[in-house]
């Protein structure tokens, strides 16, 4: 059984980059560097039936937010660059993940996400690591996955995919106190191999 | 949000008066007349030597969405535009949903009854009721350059207040639509000012005398948005689709254009 976070979902898509903006990024289109990886393994999963999941309520809004600051990060231009049309780029790119979200959504299965996230948030503050990129202690959106997500009915082995340090940076713990085995998005791919 | 210009068409005939057009001079204005509710059509529109709107229709043919009639009129003939059953069924089934992306009940309703009355209208009626609006003629050159002194002062006030406004999903549609009105208003404001008294603009892009209306009636509207942190996202869409879609390459200040950043640097 595998699940997906919004922001990996998101990272399966190119955003067009309108002429105004070419210059600065010099390039047509802002991708993430695990589109191909994402887009392999769903094209596989497809292929053999496998149902994919995610997550619901979604908040894709600021799912796609996020992902576009950090597309933008990654291409090394700063805000100095983009200042004077910095909101207008954000809010084109933003608008094509949301459309891009609503088409292929319908091709994933829903689980919804849990909203007794007390006793795992309690896990998480006994349990707190020096995380690189985030803050130490989960969002209370990623608990209801992780909560969610555990307590789903399956017969076999629950996988979540993300790019979240929030996941990856306690794999290992999530791994044996909740039975969710964590694959950063980056390694996606090998799930095929 | 972009509609075609068939699309365009169909919808303006949808809401007229019987579902007719008398010309392919009030189809011109009607069409038009789509840019004062902000609805981006791809079309282009330039004032015309005779003082009136003119969207490239010249190669305009019957075919399956609307037909042509020729009926007698002052001793010639005129030409008259019929909506047919693919175009009532392209209304109802793709037009009507794009425009339910920007519009609100009230919205459709105050488009439907203007392009319904002005339909009965002449066309020079529709022109000089247009004119008024936009400011156009040279009489009105002084008020003009009132507006887009107003408009430019008014969007940099505006810019400045948006840039508190913190970053979320839902106040980045908001800070994007001012910032970018912000530099569309700075360059009207260079353009515009170089008009000369006596002169009349012939031949300008009409997008000049769209975009600064529609600049200047949405100033109290987003000073609304500013201060409720927006609780209307359609409204927000609906400005900032017309803004940034209604012109395409053909127009300097366009996201298709690969030289906007230097034209925004040049009008600051």
């Amino acid at each position: 059984m595998i699940a997906f976070d919004d922001c990996t979902i998101l990272n399966s898509c190119s955003i067009v980059i309108r002429k105004s903006h070419q210059i600065i990024f010099s390039k047509k289109e802002l991708k993430s560097k695990h589109k191909d990886k994402i887009e392999y393994l769903f094209t596989q999963l497809n292929k053999k039936g496998e149902v994919k999941y995610r997550f619901v309520p979604s908040n894709i809004g600021n799912a796609s937010l996020r992902i576009v600051n950090e597309l933008i990060e990654n291409t090394g231009v700063n805000h100095v660059m983009l200042d004077q049309l910095a909101n207008t780029f954000k809010n084109e790119a933003v608008e094509q993940l949301v459309k891009y979200n609503a088409k292929v959504e319908k091709d994933f299965k829903t689980i919804q996400k849990s909203e007794n996230i007390e006793e795992i948030k309690d896990f998480f503050k006994k349990n707190e690591r020096n995380l690189t990129k985030q803050k130490n202690i989960p969002e209370n959106d990623d608990l209801s996955i992780m909560q969610a997500y555990a307590d789903y009915p399956s017969k076999t082995e629950k996988i979540l995919i993300s790019h979240d340090e929030h996941f990856w940076g306690y794999k290992d713990l999530i791994k044996q106190e909740y039975n969710l085995r964590i694959i950063e998005e980056w390694h996606c791919h090998k799930l095929i191999e | 949000m972009l509609l075609s210009r068939d699309e365009g068409i169909v919808l303006v005939l949808a809401l007229s008066n019987k579902n007719i057009v008398s010309s392919k001079t009030t189809l011109n204005k009607l069409l038009a007349r789509l840019n004062l509710h902000y609805i981006p059509i791809d079309v282009e529109f330039s004032l015309h030597r005779n003082g009136s709107y003119y969207a490239e229709l010249s190669d305009l043919e019957d075919n399956e969405l609307f037909k042509t009639e020729i009926y007698p009129y002052q001793g010639g003939h005129g030409k008259k535009f019929i909506l047919e059953d693919e175009g009532k069924k392209l209304f109802n089934e793709v037009i009507k949903s794009k425009l339910d992306e920007i519009f609100s009940e009230d919205d459709f309703k105050a488009l439907k009854e203007e392009i319904y009355n002005l339909s009965k209208l002449r066309a020079s009626d529709i022109s000089d009721d247009e004119h008024k609006k936009l400011l156009v003629d040279i009489e009105d050159r002084f008020k003009l350059n009132q507006r887009v002194n107003e408009v430019m002062i008014t969007y940099s006030d505006l810019y400045e207040k948006s840039k508190k406004l913190p970053e979320t999903y839902e106040t980045l549609g908001l800070k994007a639509l001012i910032e970018y009105s912000h530099h569309l208003a700075k360059y009207l404001h260079k353009k515009l000012h170089k008009l000369e008294e006596e002169k009349y603009d012939y031949g300008a892009d009409m997008f000049d005398y769209y975009f600064l209306s529609n600049l200047y009636e949405m100033i109290p509207l987003l000073e609304d948005q500013l201060k409720k942190h927006v609780d209307n996202p359609k409204l927000i869409n609906k400005f900032y689709q017309y803004l940034v879609n209604s012109v395409r390459d053909n127009y300097p200040f366009s996201l298709d254009n690969p030289d906007l950043m230097s034209l925004i640097k040049q009008s600051s």
